[in-house]
């Protein structure tokens, strides 16, 4: 990829983009259409609302980022362990432990120094999510077990392990008795970093992961034997890389990064464990996110902007137009992941251009960076790109 | 030449600037006998026939009243604030609030609106500006073990509950002690799905409580109650629905509705409201005030348990029956 030209780099960037705005772009379209069949408001106006809820003052955007902080790191969880060919649909469940280990730290030591408080908390929340995804990892190693399976049925436990702390070890001993944690300590809260916003800490640090991410992927050596692994693990094997090894590192760290985020979304927002605090599904939109993004580094940080946009957006639009259902933004949210997995749709030219060009077949279904070739597998089909080319 | 455009400019700009202010006035002296706004927040679906949907129905009737009404659905506890915020914004005077999981959230952001009043249902607090409705799940839950200890012939009832919230737990201690109340030999199982949406959930617990002898089912889990009911319905037994419509899912297995119809409380707490007449107490919203009853009955069912249940239901009203929540 080096030595490129600005044009042929304008190019690629231009490419990347293709996708992911035509399917945003026609999922608004169908969005209009159910906005039109369920409610009185018109769609322009709908959507003028839900603009200015999630980007049209300072307060709607402020409101927006913190909800995409969540987002950006169950997002970070699917991307490497889907580049390194493992499908995690843990996140959730990843995210939820993360969020008990957390605030279990947070609750449970009073009277201590931030500097250390702080650090311990979000330790214990990148552990416990770390853990919990090394299990699924455990399985598959050990027992071969479908990580799709074990991720999925991981996520009831951990909704249920929640229920379980919430109403038992660490329930907060006040009436009304109310399912719920008591308040994370003042020492191990993450506050906001710009006075008057709610937009916290969280932000700087999801950003770091981010950056790590992409760092330990393409810039060290341990993260290059994982990609390789992810994109053929025959070949890697072969070149003396071990599947085994790559696999329980990569769910350990993706269920690390839930982990935090949902650490960080209980000590920075909701402030105490609820009962309720994971009903909504931040792992599974955050696997939207992922692939909006195409587990691009500046990918994810985009398309996690811009759910966290749309939920947030969805809400002023629901008050304001009294007849449109936020619901709509989650109807948007799911056409988005469906026409990302099916975008041989908006393939109108290239399809036959891709034949003739004496190109890298490897540039043209998705180069390392992209790794899109095998996205469509996710949506159950197992007809890859390539082999329709 | 340059001056000349200033000039127009500025005119434009104060011709469209009074039209605004005049505008604005107009609107400002309407407003005194405009409608009042209402908004109601919720946790769940206006389609799940049980709590949000009465709550809903309650709001009906409010815009009834008199009232322009807005609601959310679905909003987690996490976006309320920013729900108040826009409703307050928006001009909305009254806000309700149909889960006590919102108790927390309601009180740190009451104080910042002094004009708006919050109702907050099923929550035990209060301040100048909030007043809680504390809906009396027990007694649903009681009427609900009575007559399924009354319907049951093996002689083992379930009950299956949501969210373990105060109000899903209550109903289960009113289940249990209705349940004995009539026939203290009766065996009774009860669990708690974690979720109120969950449909699949529950209904698979219902067969798993249908394996274990159970032949007489009442859910309490707003929208996964219906899983509950498709679960009766497919074994053959009998359910007890916790909500309005939910027999439609069951049509052979549902024998009657006991009825939470929180919308009376609504339109009674907007009334209050109207007439400035809100105490600070917390005021119980049950069978006494008309908003737990049993519905009617959708399948056959012996004269002597109707009377039954109809006197329990009297005593419940009366305070003659009290359920204990220790």
């Amino acid at each position: 990829m080096e030595g490129m030209t600005r044009k042929q780099r304008l190019q690629n960037l231009l490419q990347a983009l293709y996708y992911p705005l035509m399917a945003i772009i026609a999922s608004l379209l169908i969005g209009s259409i159910v906005i039109l069949l369920t409610s009185k408001t018109n769609p322009f106006v709908a959507y003028g609302y839900m603009l200015s809820g999630g980007f049209g003052t300072v307060r709607a955007f402020d409101a927006t980022l913190t909800k995409a902080i969540p987002l950006i790191f169950t997002a970070l969880s699917f991307s490497i362990a889907k580049r390194s060919g493992i499908i995690n649909l843990g996140a959730q469940g990843q995210f939820v432990i993360g969020g008990i280990c957390g605030t279990a730290v947070a609750v449970a030591i009073p009277n201590l120094p931030m500097a250390i408080h702080l650090p311990l908390t979000l330790i214990a929340g990148f552990l416990g999510g770390a853990l919990f995804g090394f299990i699924t990892g455990a399985l598959k190693v050990k027992f071969g077990a479908s990580e799709l399976i074990v991720t999925i049925m991981l996520n009831y436990i951990a909704v249920q392990l929640n229920a379980f702390f919430v109403t038992g070890p660490m329930l907060e001993d006040l009436p009304p008795y109310y399912p719920q944690s008591a308040s994370v300590a003042k020492s191990a809260t993450l506050g906001s970093f710009i006075p008057g916003l709610k937009v916290h800490t969280g932000l700087l640090i999801v950003l770091a992961c981010v950056f790590l991410y992409y760092f330990y992927l393409w810039k060290t050596t341990s993260g290059f034997r994982m990609r390789v692994v992810g994109l053929n693990p025959t070949a890697g094997e072969y070149a003396g890389m071990s599947v085994a090894r790559s696999t329980l590192l990569s769910l350990f760290l993706a269920g690390g990064l839930a982990g935090l985020g949902g650490c960080i979304e209980i000590i920075a927002v909701q402030k105490r464990l609820m009962i309720t605090s994971f009903t909504v599904p931040y792992g599974f939109t955050g696997i939207a996110v992922a692939l909006l993004g195409n587990m691009n580094p500046v990918g994810i940080i985009f398309s996690g902007i811009l759910f966290g946009g749309l939920s947030a957006g969805a809400l002023r639009m629901e008050v304001l137009t009294r007849d449109v259902n936020s619901s709509v933004a989650v109807v948007i949210q799911a056409l988005i992941i469906l026409f990302i997995a099916g975008r041989q749709m908006f393939q109108f030219k290239r399809r036959r251009k891709s034949i003739v060009r004496p190109d890298n077949p490897i540039e043209d279904s998705g180069s390392f960076e992209s790794g899109d070739n095998d996205v469509p597998e996710i949506a159950g089909s197992t007809v890859k790109v390539g082999e329709r080319e | 030449m340059k001056t000349k455009w200033i000039k127009m400019l500025a005119l434009m700009l104060v011709l469209i600037l009074s039209v605004g202010v005049i505008a604005a006035c107009d609107k400002g002296e309407k407003t005194p006998d405009a409608k009042k706004k209402v908004a109601l927040i919720m946790e769940g679906a206006v389609s799940d026939m049980s709590w949000n949907a009465t709550a809903f129905n309650g709001l009906k009737k409010i815009e009834a009243v008199g009232a322009q009404i807005g609601h959310t659905e679905n909003t987690p506890v996490s976006d309320a604030a920013e729900a108040i915020r826009t409703y307050a914004d928006d001009g909305y005077e009254v806000i309700f609030m149909s889960s006590s999981s919102y108790q927390d959230l309601a009180m740190q952001e009451a104080p910042k609106y002094p004009n708006v009043q919050f109702f907050l249902i099923n929550s035990q607090v209060m301040a100048e500006n909030v007043r809680s409705f504390a809906i009396q799940d027990a007694q649903q839950g009681y009427l609900m073990g009575a007559l399924a200890a009354l319907l049951t012939k093996t002689g083992t009832v379930g009950y299956i509950g949501g969210l373990e919230i105060a109000p899903i737990l209550n109903g289960a201690k009113g289940f249990e002690q209705g349940a004995k109340f009539v026939n203290p030999d009766v065996k009774i199982i009860s669990q708690n799905t974690g979720s109120m949406d969950d449909v699949s959930a529950a209904k698979e617990l219902g067969k798993a409580f249908v394996s274990q002898g159970v032949d007489v089912l009442c859910p309490m889990a707003n929208q996964a109650s219906l899983g509950v009911m498709e679960a009766a319905e497919e074994e053959g037994i009998l359910a007890i629905g916790s909500g309005l419509n939910q027999e439609t899912v069951a049509p052979t297995a549902a024998v009657v509705a006991i009825v939470k119809d929180t919308s009376i409380a609504y339109e009674a707490a907007y009334k209050s409201y109207l007439a400035g007449d809100m105490p600070m107490e917390i005021l119980p919203m049950g069978a006494a005030q008309g908003v737990i009853f049993v519905g009617e009955y959708y399948l056959e069912v012996s004269k002597e348990i109707k009377d039954q249940i109809d006197e329990i239901q009297k005593k419940l009203a009366s305070g003659e029956i009290v359920v204990n929540l220790g």
